[in-house]
């Protein structure tokens, strides 16, 4: 019964709110009143729920949120990262290891050797090994401002595949991500990144290190809006140990000038570039200072041997690396 | 509003639910974006497997086929036995040979190619499916690094005599030690002789810095007087008493390219 029909049917005679013989009186007015506000303030609360359900997300999302005066504005995604445009070879096994990312996708010039075009001769299918070297390209477009100054933080992860007999003694391809610290930490190290080459020289410049907490993050990159420029990340793998220590300028692969960074990189990540180093940061650093003026045989041998151990391990037990960029 | 209330009371009920449906994805939408959106790319590859340098046998055959067989100290003074090497992509490696020395044959490599006016024979099992193909291999004498095609190989541990130390020399042993002297007795204190080639080049380098077989030959030597171990006794390899007729060889490679420091 709504209110009107109620009034409809308790035609009042004057001065008095219940009429004389009508089948409601004031307290049943006052209770179906009350029951209508009971009613009306269920709703509002259902209503309310659902609208901080629904923006939840937002707020979760949101990293920033403004508060004027009584209007509370959100800003929406800050980014977008753009790559190229095609998938890599091994794309379904990358979907399926549901990573949570996206896929850094390619081209024939820029990719991580995961393109037919990067198959050397005699090869049946793509893939990296010791010296091996790429371009990777990238773009972050801001989606609410004029520009955005964001941190490129790069990690790497190593996966193993087995294979098993499955049904019909068909083989069945398993990839799974490796927990073993030491071989992942021959992964990150002995997979440099730059950011630059020297047009002249053709030297690699700007080595991507670590921050004061071991990571490796290309500090505060500012993307404006409109520029649709990419940003190109060099990817190398050194075959010889000689390629970062050489005392020789011509046989090393970065520019001169980038000699005491890489010295100190190598040293700081000493257990991922050697495999059983048991020399301190300090004397690596000094030994690899040692060998950039003048070569030495015995501290050579020493460090090479273990380099190469590394990446045999690398080669014989690592199916597939994952290179992952996180903007923030 | 109330317009608009009244236009949804009419509608009937399929088209109630329509609608809803219609308002829920219009909300849904914009929250999948924000749950989609995106702050980390990922670029995956695969890693090869380390380059390796293989051991193989004459012809197109495998490692398997490497045998000693059918040495006959009477017919002859020498024999060939061809193995080769796929160095992959490396450009030098090192040969080593390691044997025991129960029979004091002499060993020599020679870096052989496959040559139809050869003299070393060999029989393939592998280049024609299911049928034997007679190979023959002559001498690359031309071959760098070579002495008329002869690879040197340098004794380790060789035979010393400023110390008394004759390796394989039963003569330096006391009578109980000697082989097959009484009984089936073995000289348990021989120790087999390592020999090493370093640096072999490569031969047919293909473009892609991989190259086919290089291909070798192991000649086992034994006339009387030209053997490592000097006999008198011209009539020592022919007498039955000669009955050591064990002897092991090991042929191991290895990468060994020059780099520079």
């Amino acid at each position: 019964m709504t209110e009107n029909e109620y009034k409809n049917n308790t035609k009042t005679t004057a001065g008095s709110a219940v009429p004389n013989g009508s089948k409601y009186s004031e307290h049943d007015l006052d209770r179906y009143r009350r029951t209508s506000l009971i009613k009306l303030f269920a709703m509002g609360a259902a209503l309310i729920l659902l609208i901080v359900v629904g923006t939840i997300s937002w707020f979760t999302m949101n990293r920033e949120v403004e508060n004027t005066s009584l209007q509370m504005t959100a800003e929406g995604a800050p980014f977008t990262i753009y790559t190229r445009s095609g998938s890599g070879t091994y794309n379904d096994v990358y979907e399926s290891l549901e990573t949570g990312g996206m896929e850094w996708q390619i081209s024939s010039d820029y990719n991580f050797d995961n393109h037919e075009n990067a198959k050397k001769e005699g090869e049946t299918e793509p893939g990296i090994e010791p010296g091996d070297h790429g371009i990777l390209e990238f773009r972050v477009s801001p989606n609410n401002d004029a520009s955005i100054t964001v941190d490129c933080v790069f990690d790497m992860k190593a996966y193993t595949e087995t294979i098993t007999l499955g049904a019909n003694n068909t083989p069945v391809y398993t990839v799974t991500e490796m927990s073993d610290s030491s071989l992942v930490g021959y992964v990150k190290a002995h997979l440099m990144l730059f950011t630059g080459v020297d047009p002249n020289t053709g030297k690699y410049t700007g080595l991507i290190g670590n921050d004061e907490t071991l990571r490796r993050v290309l500090e505060d990159q500012t993307y404006t809006r409109n520029n649709t420029a990419y940003t190109k990340i060099y990817w190398v793998w050194p075959e010889h140990l000689s390629d970062l220590t050489s005392n020789n300028d011509s046989a090393i692969i970065y520019a001169p000038s980038e000699r005491s960074a890489v010295i100190s990189y190598i040293a700081n990540n000493k257990d991922g570039f050697f495999k059983d180093c048991n020399d301190s940061i300090s004397k690596v650093s000094t030994d690899l200072t040692t060998l950039a003026s003048s070569y030495n045989s015995t501290i050579y041998n020493h460090y090479n041997m273990k380099y190469d151990n590394a990446d045999l391990d690398i080669g014989n037990n690592v199916s597939y690396v994952l290179l992952s960029m996180k903007v923030e | 509003m109330k317009r608009s209330i009244e236009k949804f009371r009419k509608l009937s009920l399929p088209m109630k639910i329509q609608f809803v449906v219609a308002l829920m994805c219009t909300l849904a939408l914009p929250a999948y974006a924000w749950f989609a959106f995106q702050d980390r790319i990922e670029a995956f590859t695969k890693v090869k497997e380390p380059p390796s340098i293989n051991l193989a046998s004459g012809g197109d055959d495998p490692a398997l086929y490497i045998t000693l067989e059918n040495i006959d100290v009477s017919v002859g003074t020498d024999k060939y036995i061809v193995f080769s090497i796929e160095p992959g992509k490396y450009s030098a490696y090192d040969i080593q040979l390691s044997h025991t020395t129960n029979i004091p044959f002499t060993y020599k490599l020679y870096r052989v190619q496959e040559d139809a006016n050869g003299t070393i024979e060999y029989t393939d099992h592998t280049r024609n499916a299911n049928e034997e193909t007679e190979l023959k291999y002559s001498i690359i004498t031309t071959a760098a690094g070579t002495t008329s095609g002869e690879v040197t190989l340098t004794d380790i541990n060789p035979d010393d005599m400023s110390t008394g130390r004759y390796l394989g020399d039963e003569n330096d042993l006391s009578a109980a030690r000697k082989n097959y002297v009484d009984s089936d007795d073995v000289n348990m204190y021989v120790k087999p002789l390592y020999s090493v080639a370093r640096s072999i080049p490569q031969l047919n380098e293909n473009d892609d810095g991989s190259a086919d077989r290089d291909y070798f030959a192991i000649r086992i030597i034994w006339p009387p007087g030209t053997s490592s171990i000097t006999y008198t006794d011209a009539d020592y390899w022919n007498y039955a008493f000669n009955n050591k007729e064990t002897d092991l060889i090991y042929i191991s490679a290895k990468q060994n390219s020059v780099e520079s420091p």
